[in-house]
């Protein structure tokens, strides 16, 4: 290969790499915190894309997190969490907001777009008392975000029951593209330790 | 057979249904606590909006925004434009704290429909029906195919084909377009009495070109159309002489104006109107033909009010196609259109009155009367009236019974039928 070819592929690689970000893989990790099982993606970003134009045309976006723990690789479902998020975009800040929904109301403003997709792994937990520690367990999360023309005013229904919520979950949905699967296994409950990521 | 035209009316109104408008509430939108500075619509002309519509949509500006409340005003624009998509977009406003609100108007590129396509059934007449299929580059090309077989607006049943391409230019202010059809006719054995030799006719195809001029148009849906062109028709004769084939060429020219002011909510007005000039130029057939139309439509709430009035006249020898009928499922309901002229008549009036009102849903209860006369020249006009009631759908379901009012015995029409 001539000097002058290895130069140009070298500088084709160079160029590449701000675009190889996305090939990162998307893992997810676990964590206890007072005696909930928490989960975190960093390199999964769904604030992207149409999404993201979508919200920052001014709309409000549901995102529904489904959280399941099973301890025999998704045969069956252990313990499940849902939580529905309803995100925005300040036009004027610039910045992101979100609302959890339901019960416990949570909410946050000023947010960046990484912070906000961290903000709702953050507040969707499982319970991990009662977990076996040295039973070999997985986890799961499931995120989509939903299209308004397929989703029912039930979801922002404070009093819609999670079987309900469940149920409709599992229904295939149109935009495949806004639908994001992770999961985590085997893990010890045991050998977590607060706040600690397990990889 | 009335059962099934009641079911297929019942279905178009199942699935024709409006999607589900959905948006998160305000409180969970970061911009509701922004105001209003002005609200845009984008890909459609405001002026095809209702006026009622048009003043809610400036009720919006100096407000604060307010997702839901315009994600229900794009389904109200939706509707009215008839649009595929209409979406709220969100953006600065030229002060802080204000946003600008633009309604992005998506039209179908191409939209297929079955428009116009309809299933009826008369006590006399029997079936009719037309199968049509429109294929429609929005503003620009129509083309519509029909297959057809229709026993009410002539005086014979009329079966076959038709195919129709437009054009439009200048915004639809010009539209030129063409139509060619033909059918095969068959006739009522009163018809087949009464007609004289050569007189009746086993086929006919037409062929029309023609072309609108909108020189005005208001600025609420308002609109004043004339049409011009001209129809050659050949028909072949059911004479003894085989193979008899005669024309009938003429000019036909239309002058039709529309005006609609306000929306159902706080009432809306819609009047029509249209004048209805055929010439013959030629051929086996001579006559001048005019006919006179105009209706009036007042929606409010659950209250609807129609009225419909009609004229024409005829002069010459004209086709069955051109002679004026009634006792049909348009004039004079109830009446059968066989006995008052099994070959139709050169004369008409008629006048009808109907009230409808609001059931559950999408159900209309409604009551009509109608009146009015068909003759030839010459004879005597003799008044007819006639009353109805029935149900109908917004979607063009309708179930009417109708009473002739004559000294004789009470007879009862069904007339059911429904668009697609």
């Amino acid at each position: 290969m001539k000097t002058s070819h290895r130069l140009l592929f070298l500088l084709l690689l160079l160029a590449a790499i701000p675009f190889l970000r996305g090939w990162s893989p998307t893992t997810l990790t676990v964590r206890k915190d007072d005696g909930v099982l928490r989960v975190a993606a960093p390199n999964l970003r769904f604030l992207e894309g149409k999404t993201l134009r979508r919200l920052q045309d001014g709309a409000g976006l549901v995102f529904s997190l489904q959280l399941s723990l099973s301890t025999d690789q998704f045969r069956t479902i252990s313990r499940r969490q849902l939580d529905r998020y309803v995100v925005s975009f300040d036009l004027w800040e610039e910045k992101f907001a979100v609302v959890r929904l339901g019960g416990a109301r949570q909410q946050a403003s000023h947010l960046s777009k990484e912070a906000t997709e961290r903000w709702m792994f953050d507040h969707t937990g499982l319970p991990a008392q009662g977990l076996s520690p040295d039973s070999a367990h997985w986890v799961r999360a499931e995120l989509r975000a939903d299209d308004p023309r397929d989703a029912g005013g039930f979801l922002l229904d404070p009093t819609v029951t999670l079987t309900r919520l469940v149920e409709w979950f599992g229904r295939a949905q149109r935009g495949e593209a806004e639908r994001w699967n992770l999961e985590h296994g085997p893990f010890y409950p045991g050998q977590l330790q607060p706040g600690e990521l397990q990889r | 057979m009335v059962a099934a035209v009641f079911l297929a009316g019942f279905l178009f109104g199942l699935f024709s249904a409006r999607a589900f408008s959905w948006n998160p509430s305000d409180d969970t939108n970061v911009n509701s606590r922004y105001t209003v500075e002005s609200v845009e619509i984008t890909g459609a002309s405001e002026s095809r909006l209702s006026r009622g519509l048009r003043d809610e949509i400036k009720q919006y500006i100096g407000q604060r925004f307010s997702p839901d409340a315009f994600a229900r005003l794009s389904g109200r624009v939706r509707e009215e434009l008839r649009a595929r998509l209409v979406s709220p977009k969100l953006m600065r406003g030229s002060s802080p704290e204000s946003v600008r609100v633009v309604l992005d108007v998506m039209g179908r590129r191409v939209n297929v429909s079955t428009d116009q396509s309809r299933l009826a059934w008369h006590g006399t007449q029997g079936l009719s029906g037309a199968l049509t299929l429109n294929v429609e580059q929005r503003d620009k090309q129509k083309l519509t195919v029909s297959g057809f077989s229709d026993t009410d607006a002539h005086v014979e049943r009329l079966s076959g084909v038709s195919a129709r391409y437009g054009l439009s230019f200048l915004r639809g202010r010009v539209q030129p377009a063409f139509l060619a059809s033909t059918g095969r006719a068959e006739y009522d054995s009163r018809t087949r009495l009464a007609a004289g030799t050569n007189e009746l006719y086993r086929s006919v195809d037409s062929f029309q070109p023609t072309v609108t001029f909108i020189p005005w148009r208001g600025d609420d849906r308002e609109e004043l159309a004339v049409e011009v062109g001209m129809r050659l028709q050949r028909f072949a004769l059911m004479s003894p002489d085989a193979n008899r084939n005669v024309a009938s060429h003429a000019l036909v020219n239309t002058l039709r104006y529309r005006r609609v002011r306000g929306d159902v909510e706080n009432g809306r007005f819609t009047l029509t109107g249209s004048a209805g000039l055929v010439n013959g130029l030629g051929g086996d057939y001579s006559f001048d033909r005019q006919e006179l139309r105009g209706g009036l439509e007042y929606h409010h709430g659950s209250s609807r009010l129609t009225v419909d009035v009609t004229g024409g006249r005829l002069s010459g020898n004209a086709p069955f196609f051109d002679r004026f009928t009634a006792g049909n499922a348009q004039v004079l309901r109830g009446w059968n259109k066989f006995s008052l002229a099994p070959l139709g008549a050169n004369r008409v009036t008629a006048s009808s009155v109907e009230y409808g009102h609001r059931l559950k849903g999408k159900w209309e209860g409604a009551a009509f009367w109608d009146a009015g006369a068909l003759w030839n020249q010459g004879q005597t006009a003799v008044a007819r009236h006639s009353a109805g009631c029935g149900l109908r759908t917004r979607n063009g379901f309708y179930l009417y019974m109708a009473f002739p009012l004559r000294d004789s015995r009470l007879e009862t029409m069904i007339m059911t039928g429904a668009t697609f």
